[in-house]
Parts: structure tokens; sequence; C-alpha cells
């Protein structure tokens, strides 16, 4: 079952080295694996999220389609790079998170949350993905039992 | 000698508890949870209202009968995970949802029907590079190469299956638009309760073959 979370902002994507640093930078624990090359046309990225190893689905997506579509959500004007991150299991949820809003900083871009309806910016987007991190276990204890 | 009319109605009833018994079991019910006035299972705290408000048709009573058993699992679902809201919430109803499909092992679907990759027609391994992860696919029989039926995708709160993502599903599947893609959707109302619905897309279906 696939979650989705989109990311808005100009320019070109950026290589896995300078992803990471920024996403090293903002002190996450989420490691991208070295053998793959991250392009343009997207793809399924691997990563270990602390101990636990994760992937998930990005692709570019065409910004005025996806308007149409959220006609309802204000996305402050028009960007020039659209991806959509999809993932099925909780960890991949942070780690998507993580990827998602770190990509965003490093553009000045915005994060859109279709399930919540939320345009995440800046350090808002950085703190639901900490808080991701640390609601996991606690959501994870619960559908144990 | 012949049974009497109320043997026959005691072995009816008998064969129907049976049955119910053994849906519950498929469907994961486990009686010693805690569980509210109408049998649903409240997490000891109240519980979740869920409502379906609305179950589109396409026709086909395969693709009908699936869709009606899936809200009806979804129903399940989201009433025992109890409420919540954010990404980590949402994933939880997904991966819950996933679980409970396979368990059920519906007849078209299985285990292996849910969350599958495909790449250009074929299945692939699952989350190969390059490949797109369906949520259920429905096929005409249960082999890997019967027909494909119809596709559901999950969605929950405000989330919405675009054009664009339902082309690159039916690209990666090799099918035409006569197969239906159909958003089962949660939603959350300002009354707190859960809403389900099974949402047949207008650009998803053109001229389905019955």
């Amino acid at each position: 079952m696939s979650m989705d979370l989109y990311v808005f902002y100009d320019g070109r994507l950026p290589n896995l080295i300078e992803w990471q640093k920024t996403i090293d930078g903002h002190g996450f624990d989420l490691k991208f694996s070295r053998d793959q090359i991250v392009i343009g046309e997207g793809g399924l990225i691997t990563a270990k999220w602390k101990t636990r190893d994760v992937s998930f689905e990005f692709r570019p997506c065409d910004f005025d389609n996806l308007i149409e579509t959220y006609d309802d959500i204000d996305f402050g004007r028009r960007w020039s790079t659209t991806y959509v991150f999809y993932w099925s299991g909780l960890p991949e949820c942070v780690a998507a998170y993580i990827a998602a809003v770190t990509l965003a900083q490093m553009r000045n871009g915005i994060v859109f949350d279709p399930q919540d309806s939320l345009i995440l910016r800046d350090q808002e987007a950085l703190r639901v993905a900490r808080e991701n991190e640390l609601l996991l276990p606690k959501i994870e204890a619960s559908l144990r039992h | 000698m012949a049974l009497q009319n109320c043997e026959i109605a005691a072995i009816r009833l008998r064969l129907a508890l049976l049955r119910s018994a053994y849906d519950a079991v498929k469907a994961g019910f486990n009686a010693d949870q805690p569980r509210d006035e109408r049998g649903r299972w409240n997490g000891g705290r109240g519980g979740t209202s869920v409502v379906v408000v609305r179950r589109d048709r396409t026709g086909h009573p395969k693709i009908d009968l699936t869709s009606d058993r899936l809200v009806e699992l979804m129903k399940e679902v989201v009433a025992n995970v109890g409420p919540g809201k954010g990404a980590l919430y949402g994933t939880a109803i997904h991966s819950e949802t996933a679980k409970q499909i396979r368990d059920a092992d519906f007849p078209g679907i299985g285990r292996r029907g849910v969350e599958q990759s495909f790449s250009l027609g074929d299945t692939v391994r699952y989350g190969l590079d390059g490949s797109i992860r369906t949520d259920i696919v429905l096929r005409d029989g249960r082999t890997i190469a019967a027909p494909i039926l119809a596709v559901w995708d999950i969605k929950t709160g405000g989330a919405k299956l675009t054009p664009e993502r339902a082309a690159e599903i039916r690209h990666h599947l090799g099918v035409g638009d006569d197969v239906p893609i159909i958003e089962l959707h949660i939603s959350k109302g300002l009354d707190a309760k859960s809403y389900i619905y099974a949402l047949l897309s207008s650009f998803s279906i053109i001229g389905l073959k019955l």
C-alpha cells in the first residue's frame, strides 16, 4: 500500500552526495546506499535508517497536472520541479519523509503531505520528520498489541 | 427417514454460525479484544466510528464483490487501529490493510496480489528499481498469467489518486483503460468519524468489458 509525499522546488535534482550531506547536517540517521546513482527520472532509493533497511520510490511529476487534482490546495506559486515520494512500510515512511524534507531544504522548496493536506516549509518540515522518528516505536508497539 | 423441518432449520443455522465463525477467523477477529456495543474493537478507549459513504459499481460482479469485501475489511482495520492522524498513522492503516488482505486470501488476489511490483507488463522482484508497486490487483484466476481485472489504490486523508499515477500504473501493468483503477479512500470528518468510500475515478474507466 503506498503513501505519497510531494516536494516542490526550482532547479535541478542534487546528487546523492550533496543530499546525504544535508541529511547528515540536520542530524538524521539516514544513510543512502552508496551503490546507487540518483537521476532526474527518479527510481527506487535504498537506504539504512538507523539499523533498518528501507527503500522508497520517487518520481518526477507534472506540476500543472497536480494542481488540477489538488485544486483546493494553495501551493503559493508555480514550481519548476516536482517530485513525488511513495512508500509502504512504517520505517520507509520515516525515511521518505527525511529525504523529502531535506531535498526541499536544499532547494528552498516546500513539502506537500496530501494525507493531511499540509504544506510544510523550513523548520516545520524538519520538525515533522523528527516527530515521525520519535513516534515510530510507539506506533509499532501499538500495532503489535 | 425424512428430516423434520425444524431439524433442517437447525442444521442451516449451525452451518450459518460455522460460516460466520470461519469468516471472522479469516478476517482476524479476536473475541477477547475489548469491543463497543456493536461488536467493534475499541482498544478500551471508546473506539472509532467508521461509516461507508460511497461504493461505486463497475457492473462486473467479481470486481464489485471484491470491492465490497475490501471495504468491509478496511472498516475492521480502521476500527482496530483506532483514531490517529499524520503520515505514520496513514502508513499504519495501509500496512495493516495489506496484512489483513494477504491473510484473507481473496480469490483472484491471494497473497501475491497485494503490494506487487510491476515493470512494463511483467511482475518483477518486489521494489525493483524502475518498477511500480500496486496496492491490490485482482486477476481472473489464481495464476500470475491470469488477466488483470481491476486495481485498487488505497488513499488516506486528503490524498488522491492522480491521473498521472493511474497512467503509470496502467503502463507498468500493461493494461488498458478497460481495467478500472478503484480508489479506496479513508478520510476523517469534523465529527471525528472515519469515512470510507470506493471511488471509481472518472479517468480510470472507459468502456469496461463485461
